[in-house]
């Protein structure tokens, strides 16, 4: 009986070049939103609609790694289920305090919510080595 | 779970790397059952049974009896 996963280098690669693709129509995207916006008068709908052409890409990634997550053996999906799952708690636990010093204290300096995602993904990435480390696995 | 995974590894000579591609896997996932830190599911037990040929109980034994 043969494990159901692709051979991990391959699928890596192709992970890979998936995200290279992605990340550069983003930037092309972010290119075009910033001379479309700073050019052109576009409306409401129109600045609407470029800011949000970017975040176009940013889903199709999502996408991307979870079709990756699935294609993972059952051990990196641990570590990866396991780092994801350190990374939101630590960013709620964090944003709930910060919330609560906000209610109370009243003026706190405000952090934007974009910085959610770059959070989670770094965040994601530097738990996935602390726990290699700590399985021994790098 | 312990199991003797190394030691049929050494047996056949091949690398952990070697190991994982026969199964399909990463290489960390052959290091992390070996070392008993991840034990395998069902479908990947069969799996190095089969390329061992021998039988589960052959190779994985529990840590402590029922």
């Amino acid at each position: 009986m043969k494990v159901e996963t692709r051979e991990p280098a391959d699928r890596d690669a192709k992970y890979l070049k998936k995200t290279a693709v992605l990340m550069t129509v983003f930037l092309t995207l972010l290119a075009v939103q910033t001379f479309a916006l700073e050019l052109f008068d576009l409306g409401y709908a129109g600045k609407i609609l470029a800011t949000l052409a970017p975040t176009v890409p940013v889903f199709c990634m999502l996408i991307v790694t979870v079709k990756n997550y699935r294609d993972m053996d059952e051990f990196m999906q641990r570590v990866q289920g396991e780092s994801l799952l350190w990374t939101i708690g630590v960013i709620c636990f964090l944003s709930f305090g910060y919330g609560m010093l906000e209610m109370v204290l009243g003026a706190v300096p405000p952090i934007g919510v974009i910085w959610i995602l770059p959070t989670v993904c770094l965040g994601s990435g530097l738990m996935n080595l602390i726990l290699m480390r700590r399985y021994h696995a790098e | 779970m312990q199991n003797k995974l190394r030691v049929l590894r050494a047996e056949k000579k091949w690398s952990q790397a070697e190991l994982a591609d026969r199964l399909g896997v990463s290489r960390q996932a052959v290091n992390a059952v070996e070392t008993g830190r991840h034990d395998p599911s069902l479908t990947l037990a069969f799996s190095i049974a089969d390329v061992f040929e021998k039988t589960i109980e052959d190779i994985f034994e529990p840590s402590s009896p029922p």
